[in-house]
């Protein structure tokens, strides 16, 4: 065992939380992979469709959508000049995976509480496990809705490869916004009530059901800009349905304002982490 | 089966040869005894030869841990954005330091409160230092909370797997051990049943198995652990005396007088947050029950003394009541 060199120390060179986070995930990545594959497992073991589930419960929720806007209320059929199944659908399946990155990940701490207070176990690779394993969900949902556009003529398309910037991004945004929330929900479980008492509005908020590039009032049509969730679903609707660039006038803008708020989050996520890291064992 | 497991961890052993000779002899010793028979091993116990030229294994400089007192939810709360500032501190240790070398077994004596389990807690990286500095070099197995980190729809073997990642071991070194974990938890076809489906004990000796056979360099041991029946508890007994004796640090807390001279051949003996006496075992035993007796006697003292207190008022009292009737 010696060749591995067990080495711990509280002599730190981190001096920042960033600095923090970045040392705990150093020659983790393997180990991470594992963990996050194993929670995915975790999650639905005990049912015998197992992790199956992850995948039936969004599609069926898709499903309806289809029956209620392509069978029920054909009347009103038209977003932006495209059917509301599409947009709708479009718009579902990277909201899917931002409410469980916001909500699980928000959570994850809490949930794994054993890790943090019982074994040293690195706390930020929580975070990151649980982001990754709701990757993984989303992933297979993003092939399901690729097929349903294709077979509604929408894709193939060249615009589709802007989904390697949205992906990443959209991952690395949410996995950020985790420093703070996580560690802050698991020092107390009020700041996690409120999160995902939040969640609902943001659903309505975000431009899921509706277009927010189309609401007539200027003022809250450019408000819709800082709201991250509904860069990262309009981005989605540019690469799959309208097979539009991803830098426009207008889009230049709201990209600006969200890197900012993703340095923001990185600032403040590094501040909350390095307060809270070391108080949470003794309290959680 | 009891031998398979002593082959086990006998084999290890042949790492450090030169000056743990006497050390394998009592280990060899060890692994003859037969778990069903009434024979002890504490009394022929030899200890091996502690490494003092090697680098430390736990250094502890100055090594400040005060705990955070919140009067209520809603102070919590606020102290994430103030930090926690005024908030009332608890100080459980004040200044420790010492240092342990590889190959010595320790013991930590002390009153309940004297900031026994947080030391254990500081080694293992779970709980981190107010101010001052820790060093802990090699793989900690923590003998403190068997049953951390399961996942009760698991498996007993695919909980064997995670527990093994999470406390850092590659794929290829959990997949070596992994049948020793089994054989010597003694779960046979419950293994691949989830956890929740087991008993307490069987938990307990799924998590005792994994952090024995983890092959740690430092064993961290608290008192309160006992893992199923008698005959399963020798067997543990004796697989720490055979880590022992193949030259792990050992950390033990315990108020036992006879598992610490059995385990241990230095102690420290904590007091007020600091280290009160650091040496042999046998002194600060007698210091321990010292202060101990001391305590005692001066509760018995104070009862005495209100004894009498009472005594004399009531004596007043009918010495009153005697002269009203008068």
């Amino acid at each position: 065992m010696a060749e591995k060199g067990y080495f711990y120390s509280t002599k730190s060179n981190a001096k920042t939380g960033l600095g923090m986070i970045i040392e705990e995930h150093r020659g983790q990545a393997k180990k991470i992979m594992n963990l996050s594959l194993n929670h995915l497992k975790a999650t639905y073991k005990g049912a015998l469709l197992g992790p199956a589930w992850a995948i039936i419960k969004p599609s069926f929720t898709l499903f309806i959508l289809w029956f209620a806007f392509s069978v029920g209320l054909r009347g009103n059929g038209m977003v932006n000049g495209y059917p509301r199944f599409y947009f709708m659908l479009s718009g579902y399946v990277p909201w899917f995976y931002i409410s469980e990155a916001i909500l699980g990940g928000a959570r994850s701490v809490r949930s794994n509480r054993q890790y943090v207070t019982k074994l040293s176990f690195p706390m930020s690779n929580i975070m990151t496990f649980t982001n990754l394993s709701s990757m993984y969900i989303h992933l297979i949902l993003l092939v399901i809705m690729y097929v349903v556009l294709w077979a509604g003529g929408y894709c193939p398309s060249v615009y589709n490869l802007q989904i390697l910037y949205y992906l990443p991004m959209m991952f690395i945004y949410f996995w950020v916004l985790t420093w703070t929330t996580a560690p802050m929900a698991a020092f107390s479980k009020d700041f996690e009530s409120l999160v995902s008492s939040i969640m609902t509005g943001l659903f309505w908020l975000s431009g899921i059901v509706y277009d927010t590039t189309k609401v007539k009032n200027s003022v809250i049509r450019h408000l819709f800009y800082f709201n991250p969730v509904n860069y990262f679903i309009n981005g989605y609707r540019r690469t799959f349905l309208y097979n539009q660039p991803m830098f426009s006038a207008d889009n230049r803008t709201e990209t600006l304002i969200m890197l900012a708020e993703l340095l923001g989050l990185i600032l403040m996520g590094s501040f909350y982490f390095k307060r809270l890291r070391k108080l949470i064992p003794d309290v959680l | 089966m009891s031998e398979e497991i002593n082959n086990n961890t006998a084999a290890e052993q042949t790492e450090p040869a030169a000056e743990k000779i006497d050390a394998s002899e009592t280990a060899a010793k060890v692994a003859q005894l037969d778990l069903d028979s009434d024979e002890d091993v504490f009394d022929n116990m030899q200890f091996p030869e502690p490494d003092y030229s090697a680098p430390p294994a736990v250094e502890f400089h100055g090594v400040v841990k005060s705990y955070y007192l919140y009067k209520s939810e809603k102070s919590r709360f606020k102290a994430m954005f103030t930090g926690n500032r005024g908030v009332p501190q608890h100080d459980v240790l004040d200044g420790l330091d010492f240092t342990i070398y590889p190959g010595e077994s320790v013991g930590f004596i002390g009153r309940n409160g004297a900031g026994k389990s947080t030391i254990l807690k500081l080694i293992t990286g779970v709980s981190f230092p107010t101010s001052g500095e820790i060093t802990v070099r090699g793989k900690v197995a923590a003998l403190l909370e068997l049953t951390a980190g399961f996942t009760q729809d698991m498996t007993g073997r695919e909980n064997i797997y995670t527990k093994c990642l999470l406390l850092g071991l590659s794929e290829t070194e959990i997949r070596e051990i992994e049948e020793d974990i089994i054989e010597f938890a003694e779960l046979e076809e419950y293994i691949d049943q989830p956890v929740r489906t087991y008993s307490s004990g069987m938990r307990m000796r799924l998590g005792f198995s994994i952090n024995i056979n983890i092959k740690p360099e430092i064993l961290v041991i608290d008192e309160a652990l006992s893992v199923g029946d008698a005959r399963f508890r020798k067997k543990c007994r004796n697989a720490i005396l055979q880590l022992i004796h193949s030259g792990v640090t050992v950390l033990f807390v315990s108020h036992s007088t006879d598992a610490l001279t059995g385990t241990c051949n230095r102690a420290i003996y904590l007091k007020d947050g600091k280290v009160h006496f650091d040496g042999s075992v046998v002194e600060a035993l007698d210091m321990y029950n010292a202060d101990v007796e001391e305590i005692r006697k001066r509760i018995r003292e104070k009862r005495r003394a209100k004894k009498r207190k009472a005594k004399q008022r009531l004596k007043q009292l009918k010495e009153q009541q005697e002269k009203e009737k008068k």
